[in-house]
């Protein structure tokens, strides 16, 4: 029974690879590959606010913030020492989790309203050094001409091939994060979420494991950060705006905060309902303002929820059927 | 000397910011609710007083409307859509504000576009010398108003009968269930006077900062700001925080660079929740959230 | 747990179908303008000159009509009634129809790549008008380089937008440095000795405090502006700066930015007794009468085309725009009107819409519009005129 199981595991997670692999095939222009490209960055990000906001109940409103410093240091990097992309890769990962570590200190102290306070300010400090620390960041004009990706001389230079590497990175992290939600330090985040009181009783070193909750965050965003600046090849400061944080957590919110699947789910619809929506213009945003609003007050777990509540739904329904057939036949 | 006529400004943005704390405080002791959507409530506000006055009413009386106006949104939100946010999860609650910010910042763009709008001046475009220094003579009023305000807020919470009720729905909201106090009924109340506060510092400063529907973004958070520095749930705490961040910023920005005034502000923020994050003026309030 | 990922792969796939699906439209025409009667005129007209074997030349309109200080429904305004008159009058030389495709990118930068990239891909357009401002145009343009589509900017007025190397980006606004120099040249003139500039963090306030910082030195003034100060988009208040500039006593305030921040900038420089002359660029817009009423009464500003013009051509353009549009012309619509027909006459003489000989032709291009005479340099640049204008009566009015 447990061998079974497994094996149809295995080939569900086959065919998942199947899919998100060949559908490359389907692009018609470097339009719509851009866009499938930008999808799995911001599966990245929002899987990264959903550890630290989802499992560990840290409430964050300044991942944009996060992402810029990545984005920001992998450009800076690139340009001006021409090191090669995974260099600059680990350089942008280090940089932006040690900002996540700074977070992280008055992050310690303050709990709940407070810390959105303090996650505000924080991104707010970050995209107003972006552009006012010109001699670094070359201000409000943005850092351009950033080289593609590179990774041992291969060349990721063509918006599919980039996507190739996107999805990848996407997959892995994904990955991860299951395995570190399975795992001890995964319990301690979701205990930290619930009840951080009653885990400090229980023995839980809550300090450290905030900790690592907020350096493994910002590692991903760095990761993310980075693969951004080299497949768009231009930054600036206004795509890491307090507009850009609150759009992470509307991912998450409506595919589902707390959940695995969730903000991928949230990428993908929140990436792709603009580009669909663009007839509607200042409307927008005011669609995304009245979804969350109706996922907050109808469906707290978000799309993800919704999925699971029909999907065992239709389950019951399919047994009941089944159960219904082997009596008919039985009889 | 600079420095003095700098710290004259910072008195008045120190004005607006404690106003808009005081309206966000308020919110907070009955709800335990931070209300992010705060600014964008006074954006809303100063759009449908600038509405009520291109009808051609006269102005007095537009702004009498106005504000009433937005304190029946305010009760409006509250009434459904806050309260279907299931109160026990806070961070469902205030997840819930910033859907609001979202819809608010977005319904004012979709109905009033981009381009900013002028609203007519309520007090006199004067000035008051002081020597070398120099005062607009709406800033004192200004000032003076908050003041009044704060003082007849803190009156009503502490003499009226409502207010005690409110203050003891807001300590304990079983207990006070239990005292028969309809706690419903007095987060209905506050939210609309949370409103109607907001709503009346936008119509202040609407004259010469202008109306926009992204007028609220920054300033709103700069009076989440003021009310944590004053120390949450605490009124008079916030005025005072208010005050001193507007005051902090102007010297800042006079002493240091205008290019980061911002990140000052934000900056002090963070430092003070780090070293007393009860705020400076707390009187310890239980943190509900 | 792994079910959901099978419900995940099954969204993004249909995701990918749906998106696929919707990429099949053509002739997305978005207009802005107060009066769609003439969008209208453009498909009625096409259906009744065209013979199937006539071609197309697609024009993108890359412009920013929501998001901060984003006034491009100007140029696009501006090139929808040029591209309304060609084609009216038969396409390009009579053997093209233009279609047009207007995207919104709001101001921000990533928006710029993705719509410029669709317009591209998706649209396939052979020339671009845009971006609106700088920093959005020079991201843009290293897509229309790699792509060999001529891009022409109405109002994009940093050094660097021609700066970068590009072979297809043209500037057809009048680039910071001309506007800077008049306004210095102005005020020595008249016996002002000195100044403080006060300018937008972006872009476009970086490269015009330079440009002046740069020039006044250049003519020997090198005291002449005693200090600077900056500000960011979207402040309102700007008492501080203005404060630390009172402490040097300049005769002149030179703004350089938006009018939605110069505006609020007038009221407070009144209430903090501050009586200095203001001469500035970036704010010629009937919005800063509008918003500071009386205190933009006596404000100058440096500007490359006067309404008020007694030039015939350029004063029937003037009223034609103003008639079909519910705004004021100025000179991002006249650049906009401009580009169009500096990309007709390049197609024309071309004799094709292959994006490399149009680009050729523009490299050759002497062309008269409303905006004046000019040619291209060979970095895309521009030279025009600048005249000193000043507010009278709510208008910017020459100063003889």
């Amino acid at each position: 029974m447990v061998k079974s199981k497994k094996k149809f595991n295995l080939v569900r997670l086959v065919g998942v690879l199947i899919i998100i692999y060949t559908i490359p095939f389907f692009f018609p222009n470097a339009y719509i590959a851009q866009i499938a490209n930008l999808i799995g960055i911001y599966m990245l990000m929002a899987m990264s606010l959903n550890l630290l906001t989802g499992f560990t109940g840290q409430l964050s409103l300044g991942h944009a913030a996060f992402f810029g410093v990545g984005a920001y240091t992998s450009a800076i990097v690139s340009k001006s020492f021409g090191l090669p992309f995974l260099i600059c890769l680990l350089i942008a990962v280090t940089v932006t989790t040690i900002t996540g570590l700074l977070l992280a200190i008055p992050a310690l102290k303050v709990r709940g309203t407070y810390l959105v306070l303090v996650t505000i300010a924080y991104g707010e400090i970050v995209r107003l050094l972006m552009i006012n620390w010109v001699s670094l960041t070359n201000g409000p004009n943005g850092i351009y001409s950033i080289s593609p990706v590179s990774i041992f001389g291969y060349k990721f230079n063509d918006l599919t091939k980039s996507y190739y590497l996107v999805i990848t990175v996407a997959f892995l992290i994904y990955l991860y994060i299951k395995l570190l939600m399975e795992s001890r330090a995964g319990r301690a985040f979701l205990s930290i979420r619930d009840d951080a009181s009653a885990a400090e009783l229980c023995g839980v070193d809550i300090t450290m494991y905030k900790i690592k909750a907020f350096a493994i965050s910002a590692a991903i965003s760095g990761v993310a950060g980075s693969l951004y600046a080299h497949m768009y090849r231009y930054i600036s400061p206004s795509s890491f705006s307090a507009t850009q944080s609150q759009l992470f957590l509307c991912m998450i919110l409506i595919g589902g905060m707390g959940t695995l699947p969730g903000p991928v789910i949230g990428a993908v619809v929140l990436t792709i309902l603009p580009e669909m929506l663009r007839f509607m213009q200042n409307g927008r945003m005011l669609v995304y303002g009245i979804l969350i609003l109706l996922v907050v007050i109808r469906s707290p777990g978000g799309i993800a929820k919704y999925l699971s509540v029909l999907i065992g739904k239709i389950k019951k329904y399919v047994h009941k059927i089944r159960h219904q057939r082997n009596e008919v036949s039985s009889s | 000397m600079v420095i003095i006529q700098q710290i004259l400004n910072g008195l008045t943005m120190g004005s607006v910011y404690a106003l808009l704390g005081v309206g966000v405080t308020v919110v907070y002791k009955s709800l335990g609710l931070m209300n992010v959507a705060h600014g964008d409530m006074m954006m809303i506000g100063a759009f449908i007083t600038l509405l009520i006055i291109d009808l051609g009413v006269p102005l007095w009386l537009a702004i009498i409307l106005g504000i009433f106006c937005a304190g029946m949104l305010g009760l409006a939100m509250e009434r459904f859509i806050y309260r279907k946010v299931n109160y026990g999860i806070m961070l469902n609650l205030m997840i819930a504000t910033i859907g609001m910010q979202i819809v608010l910042r977005n319904a004012a763009l979709v109905l009033w576009g981009v381009e900013p709008k002028a609203f007519p001046d309520m007090f006199s475009k004067g000035v008051i010398h002081m020597g070398p220094y120099v005062v607009a003579v709406r800033s004192v009023c200004i000032i003076i108003l908050a003041l009044c305000l704060v003082l007849l807020l803190q009156l009503f919470y502490k003499k009226t009968r409502i207010g005690k009720e409110m203050t003891v729905a807001a300590a304990n909201s079983t207990v006070a269930s239990m005292l028969g106090i309809n706690v419903n009924l007095t987060r209905f109340i506050t939210f609309g006077i949370g409103s109607s506060f907001a709503a009346l510092t936008g119509i202040l400063i609407a004259p010469v900062y202008f109306v926009s529907q992204n007028m609220g973004a920054v300033v709103g958070v700069k009076a989440l700001a003021a009310a944590v520095i004053g120390g949450f749930g605490n009124i008079t705490g916030a005025f005072y925080g208010g005050i001193i961040l507007g005051i902090v910023e102007a010297l800042g920005g006079g002493l240091i660079s205008s290019a980061y005034k911002d990140i000052i502000s934000f900056a002090v923020m963070i430092l003070v929740l780090y070293f007393k994050p009860y705020g400076l003026f707390a009187k310890h309030v239980d943190q509900k959230f | 747990m792994k079910k959901f990922k099978h419900v995940v792969s099954i969204i993004v796939l249909g995701a990918m179908i749906s998106l696929s699906a919707c990429s099949n439209n053509p002739s997305t025409n978005d207009t802005v303008a107060a009066k769609p009667s003439q969008a209208s005129a453009v498909s009625a007209e096409s259906s009744k000159n065209e013979p199937d074997s006539q071609e197309v030349f697609k024009i993108g309109i890359l412009t920013a009509l929501t998001g901060q200080n984003s006034n491009g429904a100007y140029p696009l305004s501006g090139a929808e009634l040029a591209i309304n008159e060609i084609n009216e009058a038969g396409g390009i030389a009579g053997k093209w129809k233009i279609e047009y495709y207007a995207e919104d990118d709001e101001n921000v930068v990533a928006n710029s790549i993705a719509l410029s990239q669709k317009l591209i891909a998706q649209e396939g357009i052979h020339a671009l008008i845009g971006a609106y401002n700088s920093a959005n145009s020079i991201a843009v343009g290293e897509l229309t380089q790699e792509n060999e589509i001529p891009q022409m900017c109405p109002a994009s007025t940093a050094a660097s937008v021609v700066e970068q190397g590009y072979e297809y980006i043209f500037r057809i606004a009048a680039p910071d440095k001309i506007y800077a120099e008049s306004i210095v040249d102005y005020l020595i003139e008249q016996g002002y000795e000195s100044a403080a500039i006060i300018y937008d963090s972006s872009e476009f306030g970086l490269s015009g405090s330079t440009f002046l910082l740069k020039y006044a030195k250049e003519i020997g003034h090198e005291d002449f502006f005693v200090t600077t100060e900056v500000y960011t988009t979207g402040d309102r208040d700007f008492s501080t700066q203005l404060t630390n500039m009172k402490g040097y006593h300049p005769e002149v305030i030179v703004p350089w930015g938006w009018y939605e921040e110069v505006a609020p900038m007038l009221q407070q420089m009144k209430q903090l007794d501050i009586d200095s002359l203001v001469c500035g660029y970036g704010f010629e817009n009937d919005g800063l009468s509008r918003l500071a009423g009386e205190y933009a009464e006596g404000v100058m500003a440096a500007t490359s085309f006067v309404r008020l013009t007694s030039d015939p051509r350029a004063a029937a353009f003037v009223e034609k725009f103003e008639q079909n549009y519910n705004l004021l012309a100025t000179k991002e619509a006249v650049n906009g009107y401009d580009a169009v027909y500096a990309f007709a006459k390049a197609v024309e003489a071309a004799d094709s819409i292959d994006g490399k000989a149009v680009a050729e032709q523009l490299h050759k291009l002497h062309f008269s519009g409303i905006g004046g005479e000019f040619e291209f340099e060979s970095n895309g640049e521009i030279q025009k005129r600048a005249f000193m204008t000043i507010v009278e009566g709510g208008l910017f009015v020459l100063i003889d």
